[in-house]
Protein backbone atom coordinates (compact mmCIF):
# COMPACT_ATOMS: atom_id res chain seq x y z
CA UNK A 1 0.00 0.00 0.00
CA UNK A 2 2.41 2.26 1.14
CA UNK A 3 5.07 1.72 -1.80
CA UNK A 4 1.73 2.11 -4.05
CA UNK A 5 1.66 5.89 -3.03
CA UNK A 6 4.77 6.23 -3.34
CA UNK A 7 4.85 5.23 -6.99
CA UNK A 8 1.88 7.19 -7.13
CA UNK A 9 3.84 10.10 -5.68
CA UNK A 10 6.78 9.71 -7.77
CA UNK A 11 4.62 10.15 -10.93
CA UNK A 12 2.38 13.03 -9.86
CA UNK A 13 3.31 15.88 -12.02
CA UNK A 14 4.66 18.63 -9.68
CA UNK A 15 1.42 20.79 -10.55
CA UNK A 16 -0.77 18.84 -8.68
CA UNK A 17 1.28 19.44 -5.74
CA UNK A 18 1.38 22.39 -6.18
CA UNK A 19 -2.28 22.64 -6.24
CA UNK A 20 -2.18 20.65 -2.72
CA UNK A 21 -0.18 23.61 -1.47
CA UNK A 22 -2.15 26.17 -2.30
CA UNK A 23 -5.40 24.48 -1.11
CA UNK A 24 -3.71 24.46 1.46
CA UNK A 25 -2.99 27.71 1.64
CA UNK A 26 -6.68 28.65 0.76
CA UNK A 27 -7.76 26.21 3.56
CA UNK A 28 -6.05 28.50 6.41
CA UNK A 29 -7.72 31.72 4.72
CA UNK A 30 -11.46 30.20 4.58
CA UNK A 31 -10.42 29.69 8.62
CA UNK A 32 -9.74 33.30 9.56
CA UNK A 33 -13.07 33.47 10.66
CA UNK A 34 -11.17 31.15 13.86
CA UNK A 35 -10.46 33.91 16.16
CA UNK A 36 -7.68 32.27 18.14
CA UNK A 37 -5.09 33.31 15.39
CA UNK A 38 -5.95 36.60 15.98
CA UNK A 39 -5.41 37.41 19.36
CA UNK A 40 -3.60 35.71 22.45
CA UNK A 41 -4.48 35.96 26.02
CA UNK A 42 -3.01 35.28 29.19
CA UNK A 43 -3.71 34.88 33.08
CA UNK A 44 -1.96 37.37 35.47
CA UNK A 45 -2.40 38.58 39.17
CA UNK A 46 -4.51 41.73 37.73
CA UNK A 47 -6.79 39.49 35.60
CA UNK A 48 -6.74 38.41 32.62
CA UNK A 49 -4.95 39.99 29.62
CA UNK A 50 -5.76 40.21 26.05
CA UNK A 51 -3.63 41.02 23.11
CA UNK A 52 -5.46 41.47 20.00
CA UNK A 53 -2.43 40.95 17.02
CA UNK A 54 -1.83 43.89 14.54
CA UNK A 55 -3.65 45.20 11.91
CA UNK A 56 -2.28 46.52 9.01
CA UNK A 57 -5.04 47.39 6.36
CA UNK A 58 -4.98 51.52 7.09
CA UNK A 59 -3.06 53.29 4.61
CA UNK A 60 -3.31 56.60 2.98
CA UNK A 61 -2.58 56.09 -0.99
CA UNK A 62 -1.51 59.60 -2.08
CA UNK A 63 1.12 59.75 0.88
CA UNK A 64 2.24 56.22 0.79
CA UNK A 65 1.89 56.10 4.63
CA UNK A 66 0.21 53.89 6.34
CA UNK A 67 -0.54 52.51 9.77
CA UNK A 68 0.09 49.59 12.03
CA UNK A 69 -2.01 49.26 15.23
CA UNK A 70 -2.60 46.30 17.88
CA UNK A 71 -4.82 45.98 21.19
CA UNK A 72 -3.79 45.38 24.52
CA UNK A 73 -6.75 44.73 27.04
CA UNK A 74 -6.52 44.03 31.05
CA UNK A 75 -9.94 42.77 32.60
CA UNK A 76 -10.01 44.90 35.67
CA UNK A 77 -9.53 48.48 33.71
CA UNK A 78 -12.47 50.21 31.43
CA UNK A 79 -9.66 51.38 28.87
CA UNK A 80 -7.88 50.03 26.27
CA UNK A 81 -4.17 50.16 24.80
CA UNK A 82 -4.23 50.47 21.70
CA UNK A 83 -0.03 50.67 20.16
CA UNK A 84 0.33 51.87 16.79
CA UNK A 85 3.18 52.18 14.02
CA UNK A 86 2.54 54.92 11.63
CA UNK A 87 5.24 55.00 8.31
CA UNK A 88 5.58 58.23 6.55
CA UNK A 89 7.86 59.66 4.30
CA UNK A 90 7.50 63.33 6.37
CA UNK A 91 9.21 64.62 9.65
CA UNK A 92 6.04 64.94 11.63
CA UNK A 93 5.26 65.64 15.68
CA UNK A 94 2.41 63.45 16.71
CA UNK A 95 0.09 64.78 19.21
CA UNK A 96 -3.29 62.46 19.25
CA UNK A 97 -5.08 59.92 17.04
CA UNK A 98 -9.00 59.89 16.18
CA UNK A 99 -11.22 57.40 15.00
CA UNK A 100 -14.30 58.97 12.84
CA UNK A 101 -16.83 56.99 12.31
CA UNK A 102 -20.17 58.28 10.93
CA UNK A 103 -21.01 61.44 12.96
CA UNK A 104 -19.05 60.38 16.35
CA UNK A 105 -15.53 60.69 16.96
CA UNK A 106 -13.27 58.75 19.07
CA UNK A 107 -10.31 61.00 20.38
CA UNK A 108 -7.40 59.76 22.55
CA UNK A 109 -3.50 61.79 23.08
CA UNK A 110 -0.90 60.13 21.73
CA UNK A 111 2.06 58.64 23.95
CA UNK A 112 5.77 58.33 21.85
CA UNK A 113 7.19 55.21 22.45
CA UNK A 114 10.05 55.68 20.06
CA UNK A 115 10.67 56.88 16.63
CA UNK A 116 13.16 54.80 14.22
CA UNK A 117 13.67 54.92 10.77
CA UNK A 118 12.72 52.23 8.00
CA UNK A 119 13.96 51.95 4.66
CA UNK A 120 12.77 55.69 3.70
CA UNK A 121 9.79 56.21 5.90
CA UNK A 122 10.43 57.25 9.67
CA UNK A 123 8.40 54.70 11.75
CA UNK A 124 6.78 56.67 14.58
CA UNK A 125 5.67 54.51 17.29
CA UNK A 126 2.82 55.53 19.79
CA UNK A 127 0.35 54.56 22.53
CA UNK A 128 -3.42 55.99 22.68
CA UNK A 129 -6.22 54.94 25.37
CA UNK A 130 -9.60 54.29 23.94
CA UNK A 131 -12.64 53.72 26.47
CA UNK A 132 -13.42 49.66 25.89
CA UNK A 133 -16.92 51.03 25.10
CA UNK A 134 -15.69 52.82 22.47
CA UNK A 135 -13.40 50.44 20.88
CA UNK A 136 -16.49 48.09 21.25
CA UNK A 137 -18.61 50.61 19.24
CA UNK A 138 -15.94 51.51 16.45
CA UNK A 139 -15.80 47.45 16.05
CA UNK A 140 -19.32 47.02 15.80
CA UNK A 141 -19.52 49.01 12.84
CA UNK A 142 -19.49 47.25 9.45
CA UNK A 143 -18.79 50.39 8.01
CA UNK A 144 -14.82 51.52 8.32
CA UNK A 145 -13.77 54.08 10.10
CA UNK A 146 -11.37 56.72 9.04
CA UNK A 147 -8.40 56.97 10.91
CA UNK A 148 -6.97 60.72 11.74
CA UNK A 149 -3.28 60.77 13.15
CA UNK A 150 -3.31 64.79 14.39
CA UNK A 151 0.38 66.27 14.19
CA UNK A 152 1.87 70.14 14.61
CA UNK A 153 2.42 69.78 10.65
CA UNK A 154 -1.45 68.78 10.19
CA UNK A 155 -3.51 65.96 9.90
CA UNK A 156 -2.85 62.90 8.19
CA UNK A 157 -5.89 60.51 6.94
CA UNK A 158 -6.02 56.96 6.67
CA UNK A 159 -8.85 55.09 5.42
CA UNK A 160 -9.37 51.40 4.55
CA UNK A 161 -11.58 48.91 1.75
CA UNK A 162 -15.02 48.13 3.06
CA UNK A 163 -14.58 43.79 2.52
CA UNK A 164 -11.14 44.12 4.31
CA UNK A 165 -12.85 45.71 7.25
CA UNK A 166 -15.82 44.06 7.55
CA UNK A 167 -13.86 40.83 7.91
CA UNK A 168 -11.02 42.13 10.38
CA UNK A 169 -14.04 43.86 12.37
CA UNK A 170 -16.45 40.51 12.37
CA UNK A 171 -13.41 39.19 14.37
CA UNK A 172 -12.34 41.53 16.58
CA UNK A 173 -16.15 41.97 17.62
CA UNK A 174 -16.27 38.04 18.11
CA UNK A 175 -12.88 38.26 20.67
CA UNK A 176 -14.85 41.11 22.49
CA UNK A 177 -17.85 39.27 23.19
CA UNK A 178 -15.58 36.68 24.29
CA UNK A 179 -13.94 38.92 26.85
CA UNK A 180 -17.31 40.45 28.14
CA UNK A 181 -18.44 36.39 28.49
CA UNK A 182 -15.07 36.12 31.02
CA UNK A 183 -15.45 39.09 32.91
CA UNK B 1 21.74 13.78 -23.78
CA UNK B 2 18.68 11.83 -22.00
CA UNK B 3 20.73 10.98 -18.66
CA UNK B 4 22.39 14.43 -18.87
CA UNK B 5 18.87 15.67 -18.41
CA UNK B 6 17.25 13.39 -15.87
CA UNK B 7 20.76 14.22 -13.89
CA UNK B 8 19.73 18.24 -14.08
CA UNK B 9 16.09 17.44 -12.84
CA UNK B 10 17.70 15.42 -9.70
CA UNK B 11 20.12 18.19 -9.12
CA UNK B 12 17.64 21.03 -9.53
CA UNK B 13 14.78 19.13 -7.58
CA UNK B 14 17.68 18.69 -4.81
CA UNK B 15 18.52 22.02 -4.55
CA UNK B 16 14.68 22.87 -4.58
CA UNK B 17 13.91 21.13 -1.55
CA UNK B 18 17.41 21.56 -0.07
CA UNK B 19 16.07 25.03 0.64
CA UNK B 20 12.85 25.12 2.34
CA UNK B 21 11.98 27.51 5.01
CA UNK B 22 12.66 26.37 8.12
CA UNK B 23 11.73 27.79 11.85
CA UNK B 24 12.94 27.38 15.14
CA UNK B 25 10.22 25.52 17.00
CA UNK B 26 10.21 22.39 20.13
CA UNK B 27 8.14 20.58 17.27
CA UNK B 28 9.07 20.62 13.81
CA UNK B 29 6.70 19.09 11.13
CA UNK B 30 7.14 19.13 7.23
CA UNK B 31 3.57 20.08 6.15
CA UNK B 32 2.58 22.28 8.92
CA UNK B 33 3.78 23.93 12.02
CA UNK B 34 1.91 25.91 14.28
CA UNK B 35 3.44 26.25 17.73
CA UNK B 36 3.67 28.15 20.94
CA UNK B 37 6.18 27.96 23.06
CA UNK B 38 7.99 29.15 26.45
CA UNK B 39 10.84 31.17 25.84
CA UNK B 40 11.73 33.04 29.32
CA UNK B 41 10.40 33.76 32.90
CA UNK B 42 11.55 36.39 34.92
CA UNK B 43 10.68 37.11 38.60
CA UNK B 44 8.75 40.18 37.74
CA UNK B 45 5.70 40.02 39.15
CA UNK B 46 3.30 42.57 37.17
CA UNK B 47 2.47 42.23 33.16
CA UNK B 48 -0.23 44.35 31.81
CA UNK B 49 1.58 45.02 28.61
CA UNK B 50 2.28 42.96 25.05
CA UNK B 51 5.39 43.29 22.69
CA UNK B 52 5.46 41.73 19.55
CA UNK B 53 8.41 41.48 17.18
CA UNK B 54 8.78 38.61 14.04
CA UNK B 55 11.09 37.54 11.31
CA UNK B 56 9.63 35.56 8.38
CA UNK B 57 11.32 33.61 5.52
CA UNK B 58 10.02 32.79 2.22
CA UNK B 59 11.21 29.98 0.49
CA UNK B 60 13.82 28.82 2.57
CA UNK B 61 15.43 31.64 0.17
CA UNK B 62 15.06 35.27 1.48
CA UNK B 63 14.79 35.55 5.93
CA UNK B 64 13.52 39.41 7.21
CA UNK B 65 13.14 40.58 10.63
CA UNK B 66 13.65 41.23 13.73
CA UNK B 67 12.02 39.04 16.06
CA UNK B 68 14.47 39.64 19.25
CA UNK B 69 12.91 40.13 22.50
CA UNK B 70 14.22 43.86 22.74
CA UNK B 71 12.59 44.73 19.73
CA UNK B 72 9.45 43.37 20.66
CA UNK B 73 9.89 44.92 24.95
CA UNK B 74 10.35 48.78 22.36
CA UNK B 75 7.03 48.13 20.90
CA UNK B 76 5.13 48.38 23.62
CA UNK B 77 7.32 50.59 25.39
CA UNK B 78 7.81 47.64 28.16
CA UNK B 79 10.74 48.16 30.44
CA UNK B 80 10.27 45.27 32.70
CA UNK B 81 10.22 42.09 31.36
CA UNK B 82 7.60 39.16 33.15
CA UNK B 83 8.11 36.39 30.67
CA UNK B 84 8.66 35.83 27.07
CA UNK B 85 6.74 33.55 24.56
CA UNK B 86 7.50 32.54 21.00
CA UNK B 87 4.75 31.48 17.87
CA UNK B 88 6.98 29.91 15.25
CA UNK B 89 4.72 28.91 11.74
CA UNK B 90 5.66 27.01 8.76
CA UNK B 91 3.59 25.79 5.64
CA UNK B 92 5.11 23.43 3.80
CA UNK B 93 8.54 24.85 4.21
CA UNK B 94 7.19 27.57 1.50
CA UNK B 95 6.34 30.49 4.13
CA UNK B 96 7.84 30.06 7.76
CA UNK B 97 7.21 32.99 10.41
CA UNK B 98 8.72 33.16 13.95
CA UNK B 99 6.81 35.63 15.99
CA UNK B 100 8.21 36.72 19.78
CA UNK B 101 5.32 37.87 22.27
CA UNK B 102 7.34 39.76 25.67
CA UNK B 103 4.42 40.25 28.14
CA UNK B 104 5.22 42.84 30.91
CA UNK B 105 5.24 46.24 32.26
Amino acid sequence: MVNKWFKWAGKCPPIYIFALALLILLTENINAQNISKHYISTQSEQGILYFILPDKQFKNNETESKLIYDITYMTINDSVTLNFSYFDMAQININSIVFTLDEHKFWSPANKLFIATKKLKWHYRYSAKFLFEDINTIFNSTTPPEITIISDQGNKELKTRPGKWKKHSAIVKKIITLIKYNQ
Amino acid sequence: MKRTKRLLVIIGAAAFLSSCAMVKSPLIATLYTDVKAPVAVTSNSNSYKVGTSEATSILGIVATGDASIEAAAKSAGITKIHHVDEHSTNILGLFAKYKVYVYGE
